[in-house]
C-alpha cells in the first residue's frame, strides 16, 4: 500500500515536469505519439542537413553522423553507431535544436522520420516506420561506455 | 569543438591551413567593427557615454566559426596581450553552439520547477535578492585540445589556451531561491536549460554545486554581456564552462541526469579503455606561459616570464618555473596567493642561449600539473577535453619562441 503511494507521487512528478520541459528521457518514456519513415527521413535530411554533415552522413562542418569503429582505437570518430548511449536522446537532440532551411523547428512526424534515417545509416534499425515504443527499444551499442563518480 | 576546425582527425596540415584560414577572418571582420560611432553630443563634448580602448591597441578575440551555421563557433581570449587576472567583458571567450540569444529583460522568467512546485521570477526579483559577489575563472572543457595533436600546433598561445577567461561575476546563489526544506534533496540533480535556439540543456548533482552555483546577473561589474548569457547565466566555480547555462530560463529538478547531447556525445573524455568519463564537471589545475610564448622573440638581458596559472577544485598554492627540461623547479611570484586564479612571475636574464621553458601549479589539495607524457598515458589520444598538461615553449638562440613539446 505505502510503495504504491508512494509509486503514484512520482508518477505524477513526472507528468507535471514533462509538461513544462521538452525534454525527453533517456528510457523514451515520454516520447510523443507520433511517428515516422527511413524514407521520409532521408528526404528531410537532402533538403536541410546536407550543407553540414555531407550527402550521406558523412560529415563536412558538421560532425559525421554514422559509423561504427571500436572506441578503444588510436585514432577514433566518436558518432551516433559508435558513442550515443540511449536512441530516445536522438529524438531529443533534433527536436530541441534542429531546424529547416526557413529556421523553422521539426514536426514530432518529421523529428521520428530523420532518427529512423539516422539510426538506418548506422545499421541500427532495420524498419522503415518508427515509433514511441520501437524507438525507446533501440539498445545502443555504447550503452555501458560511460564511467561516473555518480550513482543514479 | 575546436578540433573540428583545428584539429580534424589529427592532420596538422590541415590545422594550420584551417587556422590560417580563419585568422584571416577574425582579422577582417575586426577591421570592420572596432569604430564605434558618437554621437552628435559626444562629438562636441569630448566625452564618451560608454568608453572604448585606445585606437593604438589592437587586442581582439580570434574567433572560429562554422561557416555552414550561423551564430556557431568560438572566440578566444587575447590572454598574451593581457594583464592582471581580468579579462575585460569585450574579450571573454565565447562559445556558442546555437548564436547569441536576444532576451527582453521585461519579459524574461525564470522557471523553477520542483516536480509540482513550480516557481517563477522576473529580473527584477532576481536582482532585487541578496547579491553575492564571485571573482572566478570559466574555462571551456575543450580549452587547450590542440595539445592532444600529435604534433605541437605552432600557432599563438591565445588560440592554444584562449577559451578561458577570469571575471567578477554578481548574482543569486541558486539556494536562496529554495526554502529550508527543498534544499534536502541533494540526491537529485537539476536541469538547466537555455533560451538559446538549441534549448540548450545540462544536468548537475545538487549535492556538488548547491554550495556554489549561483546566477549570474552582472559580470564585472555591469549587467551581463548578450553573448555571456544576457540576462541571467549560471555559473559553477571551477566546472566546465558547457555547464555555465547562458539565458538562462528554466531550471527543472530531475531524480537522475538528463543524459543530454551536451553531456553524453559532447564533453565527456574519451579514455584508452574505450570507456568515457562522464559528468567531469571539475577543471583541473593548469598554468600557462604568456610570455614569452609562441611567436614571441626575446631580447637579451633581463625579462620577466609571466603566465597565469588556475585550478577549479581549489586555491593556487605556488607557481614554478623549470628551464632545464623539467629537472628542477624554481618558485615563482604571484600576485594573490589567496585565490584559484594567480598571475605568476619569473625574471630571467638571457644571454642568448636556446632553452626551453615552462611552468607548473600546486594547488591546496597538493595535485601537481602534469608534464604532457604523463597526462596523455592517463587520458590517452582521444579524450578531446580537460587537457592540462605543461606546456613548452623553446627560445631560439636568436629569440624566437616556439611551440614544442618534449
Amino acid at each position: 500500500m505505502f510503495i504504491s503511494k508512494f509509486l503514484l507521487f512520482f508518477s505524477f512528478m513526472f507528468v507535471s515536469a514533462s509538461d513544462l520541459s521538452l525534454t525527453i528521457e533517456f528510457d523514451g518514456s515520454n516520447l510523443p505519439d507520433s511517428s515516422g519513415t527511413v524514407e521520409e527521413g532521408k528526404i528531410i535530411f537532402k533538403n536541410n542537413c546536407v550543407s553540414c554533415h555531407g550527402f550521406s552522413g558523412e560529415g563536412r562542418t558538421g560532425p559525421e553522423l554514422y559509423g561504427i569503429s571500436n572506441l578503444d582505437k588510436l585514432e577514433v570518430s566518436k558518432t551516433i553507431g559508435n558513442f550515443w548511449p540511449f536512441a530516445p536522446k536522438i529524438f531529443d537532440y533534433l527536436r530541441r535544436s534542429k531546424r529547416d532551411n526557413d529556421d523553422n523547428y521539426f514536426s514530432d512526424s518529421q523529428v521520428y522520420s530523420l532518427t529512423a534515417f539516422l539510426l538506418r545509416i548506422n545499421g541500427l534499425y532495420e524498419k522503415n516506420s518508427i515509433n514511441k515504443k520501437e524507438l525507446s527499444n533501440i539498445l545502443m551499442p555504447n550503452i555501458d561506455g560511460f564511467m561516473s563518480e555518480y550513482h543514479y | 569543438m575546436i578540433n573540428r576546425f583545428l584539429n580534424f582527425k589529427n592532420s596538422n596540415r590541415r590545422n594550420i591551413l584551417k587556422t590560417f584560414a580563419f585568422s584571416l577572418l577574425s582579422f577582417l571582420l575586426f577591421k570592420k567593427t572596432k569604430s564605434g560611432v558618437l554621437s552628435e553630443f559626444e562629438k562636441k563634448t569630448g566625452f564618451k557615454n560608454y568608453g572604448y580602448p585606445s585606437r593604438f591597441e589592437k587586442i581582439y578575440r580570434w574567433i572560429i566559426a562554422n561557416p555552414d551555421l550561423y551564430g556557431n563557433g568560438v572566440s578566444f581570449s587575447p590572454l598574451s596581450k593581457l594583464n592582471g587576472t581580468i579579462t575585460p567583458n569585450g574579450l571573454h571567450f565565447e562559445r556558442h553552439h546555437y548564436g547569441v540569444k536576444e532576451v527582453n529583460p521585461d519579459q524574461y522568467i525564470l522557471t523553477i520547477n520542483l516536480f509540482q512546485k513550480i516557481k517563477k521570477f522576473t529580473l527584477n526579483d532576481l536582482r532585487s535578492k541578496k547579491i553575492r559577489i564571485f571573482k572566478t575563472f570559466i574555462e571551456c572543457g575543450g580549452n587547450s585540445n590542440v595539445m592532444y595533436n600529435e604534433r605541437p600546433i605552432k600557432s599563438s598561445v591565445d588560440l592554444i589556451h584562449g577559451l578561458f577567461s577570469v571575471s567578477e561575476w554578481s548574482g543569486v546563489f541558486i539556494k536562496d531561491l529554495l526554502k529550508k526544506d527543498e534544499k534536502h534533496i541533494k540526491k537529485l540533480w537539476l536541469e538547466f536549460t537555455s533560451y538559446d535556439k538549441g534549448s540548450y540543456n545540462i544536468s548537475l548533482p545538487i549535492s556538488k554545486i548547491i554550495d556554489k552555483a549561483f546566477l549570474a546577473l552582472y559580470q564585472n561589474g555591469e549587467p551581463l554581456r548578450p553573448e555571456q548569457g544576457y540576462p541571467v547565466r549560471l555559473i559553477v566555480p571551477g566546472f566546465e564552462g558547457s555547464t555555465h547555462v547562458k539565458w538562462l530560463k528554466q531550471i527543472d529538478l530531475r531524480k537522475k541526469p538528463v543524459f543530454s547531447r551536451n553531456e553524453t556525445s559532447r564533453y565527456t573524455d574519451l579514455l584508452p579503455s574505450g570507456k568515457s568519463r562522464q559528468f567531469s564537471f571539475e577543471m583541473e589545475l593548469k598554468s600557462v606561459i604568456l610570455y614569452p610564448s609562441h611567436g614571441d622573440k626575446l631580447s637579451f638581458g633581463e625579462s620577466i616570464i609571466t603566465g597565469l596559472a588556475w585550478s577549479g577544485s581549489s586555491k593556487i598554492k605556488r607557481v614554478e618555473i623549470s628551464t632545464d627540461l623539467g629537472k628542477t623547479w624554481r618558485m615563482a611570484r604571484t600576485n594573490n596567493p589567496d585565490s584559484n586564479v594567480v598571475r605568476f612571475f619569473y625574471p630571467i636574464t638571457w644571454q642568448g642561449k636556446e632553452m626551453i621553458i615552462q611552468s607548473r601549479c600546486m594547488d591546496e589539495n597538493n595535485k601537481i600539473q602534469p608534464n604532457r607524457k604523463e597526462f596523455l598515458r592517463k587520458m590517452g589520444p582521444n579524450a578531446y577535453y580537460h587537457n592540462n598538461a605543461i606546456t613548452s615553449w623553446k627560445i631560439h638562440s636568436t629569440g624566437f619562441v616556439e611551440h614544442v613539446y618534449i
